[in-house]
């Protein structure tokens, strides 16, 4: 808020309310509210419930709310499922987010320090042209990436998905990271400097601890992307290097799909990314506050 | 102009830390009151609860006799000035200033008949077209100054207005605050950490600390009469020598090896510390009574000069004429006359002769 | 401890020029502060000699040794930032040993020296209590402390302080300004202290450089500089009330020379008539001390007030007269209001003469006029 001029409006004075109690307005819109958020969240209750239960109480209809869960489907899903059950593609999975996510964010922080602190000959377009990777739906590079990989012969294989995905989760990183390191004060790197630092160690030592939110949040977001993108998976992997969405949408177009031990492996996949982000997001929320500049 | 009454207000964030405790004033009509204390003593919660911008966790702010508890920002017809400037980026100066007049929709000709006007008595009228970003923040805090004056409120609030200021531009703008707040008439509540400033501009000075009113008064009762040793302390340049270890014999009290006799006030608190202010004290020859010292270091201060001294009841301050400024390593005698002798007792409160 | 030289510096930021042909020089163990308003090129002459900014022309040089060359590690300096910028993801003590753990200090410090170099600096600034805690449970002058003491931890040839008490209260900046002069005296580094605050200034320096618009306008011991400026414009920059500067015709009223005000006649000194009249005569500019003038009934020129304030018990005025504004201080306060026309007596025997042209002292002939 500018300027606090106020108007000399005659409203009545809205009544005080001691804080804590809800008027009829507050109900209607928490109820809003509390019917959206049941609105998003029941896919992964489908998820997470279908994965509990038996085929009985899976077709039953109505559904049913309370049932008895068991584990088989579990059970399925991490030995029998497809044949050869889920951890292979478990494996490809993490192999492929951990190093992509790795190398996105740490060359991601190196690009965004050398645009915020050296002056470069067309730093800003260089910038926005960085962006400007993910201006097309990925379907479009899909051919080219296609042909490159094979040329290559990287087709099946991890390094080509680490490759597609750092590539792409970069630029997201650069735009967001640099917003980071354009809130360091600049004295407190030449206070380094002036330490004896050099540049490459003031980067390691003072500014990237500056920055560790910015580090977390898009760790976060880059690992989300990789571990559920689905369309270059498909078309780069077969059966080696196949990430745990290629191995779900393999029988996704199939006749008689087990539902519950399908929605296992669903369960299976939500879970070590929400665990990767909440252990990180402890973190974040810690942050570091400025307090060394005023 | 606005009759300001604030009673017993207290502020409680929501994770239970107190900013203001039962905070008593009366602004009266047309009075310019300067808001002094370190950071975090509460005076800026106290003006964004007279802004409506913080709520009030108990007590009354009343307006001219209306309590405003409660009542939003917009209906309490205030203007603020901000220590930021707060101006809007994106407009034009002109457009800037015009804007309280906008928002009441007030016809194009006499928006810029007062804009102008406004603009020539800040002067700042050959700036009109142009963008905050293009002036210096003198000339910022002028276009802010003519955003709050464009309007005759009941009440201005400002909050350290010219702290983002060099000497020379907050001695200038200080006076010229000044000047608007008797041209305008207005009641005007003002924030800042300088004391020459809330000197200069002020009708009034409350000092605060911890969330607490300290002190009322002019520049002068605080300098001469502080209810507390905090105001002692925290008023007055160079700040006043505290000495903490004084000895009471009888009728008489001793700061170092300068004998005093006790304040008549005494009788009901002991002195448990003394302040001498550095103006107050004279250099006397070793052979008078007073406290004995040894010039440390001499600070020049143009006709005259601060001196820190080393005396047997720590440090001290003395101002001397530039002419009879001593060399540092000399020894002498600081002497004050025993009206200029501030005592306070444990609990920080001054003691006074006739307030038994 | 280094004596600096600035010899010929100049500096420009595209078509912007800082400064041009600064020579200054700043002897060893000596406490300077670099005072002026903002934009006077203060702060960007010791970004140059810390190697903070290395491309300007002419020469700096430690002990007659040209740095430019040398990065802000290699000429060994310790800087204290206006916003301290300390490290935020170190602790205090963690903070005070970075700069010994710098790679150009390699093997200089031994584990067990780091440490009691750090207990030094801590209880030199009484700040040892802090050691473990984490910058942003520091307060503003806790903060102030940490930053100076990681300047100073490493025994640095040249200590640079860019405002280092601006931001205190007042209590806390006198206890911090003689603070300052203590350390200075126990470490004997040569100094080097920016400010824009003229009461700082004159308290703290030995030698005090007053820099306007990238020039110096004069480098000399403070006092010196107090009272007898070099420029018109530092006779009007310096001092409690400072000195009012005005720009008046010479003129002549029976057979006595003087100065025009207000259409009256101000008679001058003989010796500052020598000094006028050898400059040429027409126009010149005097500085007169809040002394020099006198609110009276009966006084010959008559100004309207412009600006009234009460500092520390005495009235300030200011008056408009004759297009010029004239400082007034009194202790008798009288109520007055803007626009009040008020007479005055003014006093020039304690005047200064500046070249109306240049600003320029204008000194009496060595002999004087009879």
């Amino acid at each position: 808020m500018a300027s606090m001029d106020t108007s000399t409006a005659r409203l009545a004075p809205k009544a005080a309310r001691a804080p804590g109690s809800l008027g009829t307005g507050d109900i209607l819109r928490y109820a809003l509210a509390s019917i959206f958020v049941g609105f998003c969240l029941f896919p992964l209750y489908m998820v997470l419930s279908t994965s509990l239960k038996a085929e009985a109480d899976i077709f039953a209809f109505p559904p049913a709310w309370s049932f008895r869960p068991i584990w088989d489907n579990f059970n399925d899903a991490l030995f029998v499922f497809g044949g050869t059950g889920v951890m292979p593609f478990l494996l490809n999975s993490v192999i492929v987010t951990a190093a992509s996510t790795a190398a996105a964010v740490g060359l991601g922080a190196m690009v965004a320090y050398g645009l915020t602190r050296f002056r470069i000959r067309g730093g800003s377009h260089l910038f926005f042209f960085i962006l400007s990777t993910r201006f097309a739906p990925p379907v479009a590079f899909v051919v080219p990436l296609y042909l490159m990989v094979r040329q290559t012969g990287l087709m099946d294989t991890h390094l080509a998905l680490i490759l597609i995905y750092t590539s792409m989760n970069l630029s997201l990183v650069v735009w967001i990271i640099r917003g980071f390191f354009e809130a360091i004060p600049v004295e407190i790197e030449e206070a380094a400097e002036i330490d004896g630092y050099s540049r490459l160690q003031i980067f390691f030592k003072v500014a990237l601890p500056l920055v560790k939110p910015g580090l977390i949040t898009t760790a976060i977001l880059s690992a989300i992307m990789s571990w559920n993108e689905f369309l270059i998976a498909t078309v780069m992997t077969q059966n080696k290097a196949a990430t745990l969405p290629v191995y779900l949408g393999g029988f996704s177009g199939s006749m008689g799909l087990e539902w519950g031990p399908y929605m296992a492996v669903g369960a299976i996949a939500v879970l070590p990314i929400m665990i990767f982000t909440l252990v990180l997001q402890k973190h974040l929320v810690r942050g570091l506050t400025f307090g060394a500049v005023r | 102009m606005a009759h300001v009454q604030i009673r017993n207000v207290s502020k409680i964030y929501a994770d239970g830390t107190p900013a203001v405790t039962g905070l008593d004033l009366d602004i009266a009509a047309g009075e310019f009151l300067c808001v002094l204390g370190p950071s975090g003593c509460g005076k800026s919660s106290t003006l964004r609860m007279l802004a409506g911008l913080e709520e009030v966790s108990t007590g009354q702010i009343l307006v001219d006799g209306d309590d405003v508890v409660g009542r939003p920002a917009r209906e309490r017809d205030i203007a603020m000035v901000f220590e930021n400037y707060a101006l809007y980026p994106h407009l034009d100066v002109f457009a800037n200033i015009a804007m309280p007049l906008v928002a009441r929709r007030r016809p194009k000709a006499e928006i810029r008949d007062r804009v102008g006007r406004i603009a020539g008595t800040m002067g700042i009228t050959e700036h009109l077209a142009k963008r905050p970003g293009k002036l210096s923040g003198g000339q910022r805090q002028r276009v802010s100054l003519a955003r709050a004056m464009i309007r005759r409120p009941k009440m201005f609030l400002m909050d350290e207005p010219l702290g983002h200021l060099e000497e020379y531009m907050r001695i200038e703008l200080r006076r010229e605050i000044r000047a608007l707040h008797e041209a305008a008439g207005g009641t005007t509540f003002y924030i800042t950490h300088d004391q020459e400033e809330a000197a200069a501009v002020s009708d009034r000075i409350a000092v605060m600390s911890s969330g607490e009113l300290q002190q009322l008064g002019t520049m002068k009762e605080l300098i001469e009469r502080p209810a507390n040793r905090f105001v002692a302390e925290f008023v007055g340049e160079p700040p006043i020598s505290i000495f903490e270890e004084l000895r009471a014999t009888g009728t008489e009290v001793s700061i170092g090896d300068w004998r005093l006799p006790l304040p008549p006030g005494s009788r009901k608190a002991r002195p448990a510390s003394a302040g001498v202010r550095p103006a107050h004290f004279r250099i006397a020859g070793s052979d008078m009574p007073g406290l004995s010292a040894e010039a440390r270091l001499v600070q020049p201060m143009g006709e005259s000069a601060a001196v820190l001294c080393d005396t047997p009841a720590g440090d001290a301050t003395v101002i001397v004429p530039m002419a009879a400024v001593p060399r540092e390593g000399d020894r002498f005698r600081l002497v004050a006359a025993p009206e200029h002798v501030h005592f306070f007792a444990a609990s920080g409160r001054a003691i006074r002769s006739g307030e038994d | 401890m280094a004596r600096i030289s600035v010899e010929g510096l100049s500096k420009s930021f595209g078509a912007y020029r800082v400064f041009e042909d600064l020579d200054l020089a700043i002897p060893k163990g000596s406490y300077v502060c670099l005072l002026g308003p903002s934009g006077c090129g203060k702060s960007t002459l010791m970004r140059m000699i810390a190697g903070l900014d290395t491309e300007h022309g002419g020469h700096i040089r430690f002990d007659g040794k040209p740095v430019e060359h040398l990065t802000a590690a290699q000429r060994d300096v310790g800087m204290a930032f206006q916003n301290y910028a300390l490290y935020p993801h170190l602790t205090v003590e963690g903070n005070l040993r970075f700069p010994m753990k710098a790679p150009l200090q390699k093997g200089r410090w031994s584990a067990a020296q780091m440490t009691e170099r750090v207990g030094e600096v801590a209880d030199l600034l009484q700040i040892r209590p802090l050691l473990g805690r984490a910058i942003n449970q520091l307060s503003g002058g806790q903060q102030q402390r940490v930053s100076l003491g990681r300047a100073l931890v490493r025994h640095p040839k040249v200590l640079l302080l860019d405002e280092p008490v601006t931001h205190l209260d007042a209590r806390l900046r006198y206890a911090m300004r003689s603070e300052l002069k203590r350390i200075h005296k126990v470490m004997g580094t040569t100094t080097v202290h920016v400010t824009h605050d003229q009461g700082e200034a004159l308290a703290m320096a030995d030698l005090l450089v007053i820099m306007r618009g990238g020039r110096i306008e004069q480098a000399a011991p403070a006092m010196e500089v107090y009272s007898d400026p070099a420029t018109a414009f530092v006779a009007g920059f310096l001092g409690a009330v400072p000195r009012t500067v005005l720009t008046l015709p010479l003129s002549e009223r029976d057979g006595t020379a003087g100065l025009r005000l207000g259409g009256q006649h101000v008679p001058l000194p003989p010796a500052l008539v020598a000094a006028a009249r050898q400059a040429g005569g027409g126009t010149v500019t005097i500085a007169l001390p809040a002394s020099a003038f006198a609110v009276d009934p009966d006084g010959p020129v008559e100004g309207t007030v412009a600006a009234h304030e009460m500092i520390e018990g005495a009235q300030r005025l200011v008056l408009q007269a004759d297009g010029q504004r004239v400082n007034i201080q009194r202790s008798e306060t009288a109520p007055v209001a803007n626009g009040d026309r008020l007479r005055f007596r003014v006093d020039a025997s304690e005047g200064l003469l500046f070249d109306a042209a240049t600003g320029d002292r204008l000194r009496p002939p060595l002999r004087r006029a009879a």
